[in-house]
């Protein structure tokens, strides 16, 4: 046998079994139709997602800003901290050169 | 690998030597009646210096904002005694003795009765300098100023004058200021917490 024959061999239109037909009308007719189910929206991943979405909007912008609000409010706090410092240097930079002056005129 | 590590090593005591360590002045402090204790560095002064500037006609907060610019660190330690000899005046030792270490140098030092008045700069190239301590010791009062960091020599002057800085005119001064902002930040850090 060649190898044509055999392709044939496998090729051949067969019948199909007996009443195959009548099976397939059958099991047609007797199926149920799709049923179409509506989750509710809580249930929904994308309901999720968009209500995730519009509280991270919401949230983070005040967040943003009470942040920077206390970062203002330490700021104000560091540069009032700083003046005090300052003082302090110019008091004492104040009273030594009082000091010099004070020997230099007990020198004269 | 071993050379890294030991640069490391070595790095490290010389980055802590880069600030006196304050707590070495805590003796001095036992028997004072009320101290003033101030500390801006880092991200603090950056945060303080960003507040100065632009604010007034004059350009006193443009001075001033020059003259931090180049600040390191601010430390302030005062303490005030109700008698006289509460304190040893060889407490404040560890700061001198830190200061001639880094090469400090005293160009002013001025004993009068029972005060002694130091000021301390941190030589560097030109008319800069590395930064300024003021040591000042009364009967009933001892400060210290660290003032670290690039300074102009002329800042000192600026120092003097007015720059817009608040017009105390003594300690007694200071330590009501400083009440009144220790409160402030109390209420502050109650309100985060």
């Amino acid at each position: 046998m060649s190898f044509e024959d055999d392709l044939r061999g496998a090729l051949r239109r067969e019948p199909a079994p007996e009443g195959f037909a009548e099976r397939v009308i059958a099991m047609a007719g007797s199926a149920q139709p799709f049923k179409v189910v509506r989750m509710p929206v809580w249930r929904r991943p994308l309901a999720w997602a968009i209500a995730a979405g519009l509280l991270f909007a919401a949230a983070v912008p005040s967040g943003v800003m009470e942040y920077r609000r206390r970062q203002d409010e330490k700021a104000l706090l560091a540069k009032r901290e700083l003046m005090l410092a300052l003082s302090v240097a110019r008091i004492k930079l104040q009273q030594t050169r009082e000091m010099i002056q004070k020997r230099q005129r007990n020198a004269l | 690998m071993k050379s890294l590590i030991l640069i490391a090593a070595l790095a490290m005591p010389m980055a802590a030597q880069d600030t006196f360590d304050f707590s070495q002045l805590d003796k001095l402090g036992t028997n004072s009646s009320s101290r003033s204790n101030i500390t801006l560095d880092g991200d603090m002064l950056k945060m303080a210096s960003g507040l100065l500037g632009g604010l007034d006609k004059g350009g006193k907060s443009d001075d001033i904002k020059s003259l931090v610019e180049g600040l390191q660190g601010v430390y302030i330690r005062s303490w005030e005694f109700d008698k006289e000899g509460q304190y040893n005046e060889g407490d404040l030792e560890p700061l001198r003795n830190y200061l001639k270490q880094h090469k400090w140098s005293k160009i002013v030092d001025v004993h009068e009765k029972k005060e002694t008045s130091e000021i301390w700069t941190l030589p560097r190239d030109g008319s800069k300098i590395g930064g300024i301590a003021i040591v000042s010791a009364e009967p009933k009062e001892a400060t210290v100023v660290y003032i670290n960091g690039t300074l102009n020599a002329s800042d000192l002057g600026k120092l003097g004058g007015n720059l817009g800085i608040p017009d105390l005119k003594n300690m007694k001064d200071v330590q009501k200021a400083q009440k009144d902002l220790d409160k402030e930040k109390a209420k502050k850090d109650d309100e985060e917490n």
